[in-house]
């Protein structure tokens, strides 16, 4: 495992964003990885998103299906299932109160190969609007065959106001 | 090429209560990978975590909140969750011999304004059968962490590693 990540892009919020674009993935290596930490959103109750882009632009088609688990500190844990989305969740309903914060890590697979689905696996462990601990456990795929070489990241309502966003690719 | 997962250190035991890895966390890193494998002699029994401050002792205070997601074998799968605990549970369930291993991704541990979060995933062996947990975790406390202790079984072999996430 040591020696096998190569960082290829990293963006660090200090002041409000609309979004986050990672670029830089193509067909050196077949995994790549996504992670992000200390994430403030600027407007409460909003949700942390990531599509899929192709040189910056995102793919907004309703290609997107998801699977997964959310663990919860307080209650009994969700399922999220759903397919032909427009978007996959990164961190859920993050606040803007003390500590309210994500982070998480993704493993992107099959994404710059044109013949291929793009999957991605998905694991965050934040303090939603309210407070509690809550973790976003599961994985996703966008349903085209296309090759993506970028990522867009952006809140469903407001800015990110902080956070740092790295990609790295796993040697093969 | 220069890389951006870095060994940091390793620690290990045998015939041991707990196991710390002192001076792991720094601020040349953000994120962290920490795995774990080993066996212990106890009966069905968890493993716990706890991080260490500044100054290397254990936190005990009651501010650590966690969510696990147990999948068994041969049972339905099971959900567990406290808030307010004095340590982090269930990074591993096994049994008396049987081997484990874990993986936790800890963030800000080092960050004195931000708290400590982390996720984990591990696999063991109950008396029953096959476990594997996937949990969520974080400690509530501002503060720089230095390390962390793994303990409650008593370890017939334990071996853990941190690499920073540079």
């Amino acid at each position: 495992m040591a020696g096998s990540l190569i960082k290829i892009d990293e963006e660090i919020v200090t002041s409000a964003v609309a979004s986050v674009s990672l670029l830089g993935i193509d067909s050196t290596y077949d995994v790549y990885m996504v992670k992000g930490n200390n994430i403030n959103l600027d407007t409460d109750g909003s949700l942390l998103f990531i599509r899929t882009a192709i040189d910056g632009t995102e793919q907004t088609t309703a290609n997107y299906d998801k699977a997964a688990k959310l663990l919860k500190a307080d209650t009994t844990f969700g399922n999220i299932a759903v397919v032909n989305d427009t978007f996959w969740y990164l961190d859920m309903i993050l606040g803007t109160g003390t500590q309210e914060q994500g982070n998480f890590v993704s493993y992107l697979f099959n994404w710059n190969n044109s013949s291929e689905y793009s999957f991605i696996t998905n694991e965050s462990s934040f303090i939603n609007s309210s407070a509690v601990l809550q973790g976003y456990q599961g994985g996703g795929v966008y349903t085209v065959a296309e090759a993506h070489n970028s990522m867009k990241i952006y809140a469903n309502s407001g800015n990110i106001a902080s956070g740092k966003f790295t990609l790295y690719g796993l040697k093969k | 090429m220069a890389t951006n997962l870095e060994f940091i250190k390793s620690a290990s035991g045998t015939s041991v209560s707990s196991l710390s890895v002192t001076d792991c966390f720094s601020a040349k890193y953000d994120v962290y990978t920490v795995v774990g494998r080993g066996d212990f002699t106890n009966s069905n029994a968890f493993i716990y975590l706890r991080f260490l401050d500044s100054g290397g002792s254990e936190v005990s205070a009651s501010n650590y909140d966690y969510a696990n997601l147990v999948m068994e074998s041969y049972a339905s799968f099971g959900e567990s969750r406290t808030t307010n605990a004095d340590h982090l549970e269930r990074i591993v369930y096994s049994h008396n011999g049987n081997d484990f291993g874990f993986e936790i991704n800890i963030y800000n541990p080092y960050d004195s304004s931000s708290y400590s979060f982390c996720q984990w995933q591990s696999g063991g062996r109950s008396s029953l059968g096959l476990v594997g947990i996937k949990s969520i975790g974080v400690l509530k406390q501002t503060a720089t962490m230095s390390g962390i202790k793994i303990y409650n079984p008593t370890f017939t072999d334990i071996n853990v590693s941190v690499y920073g996430v540079k």
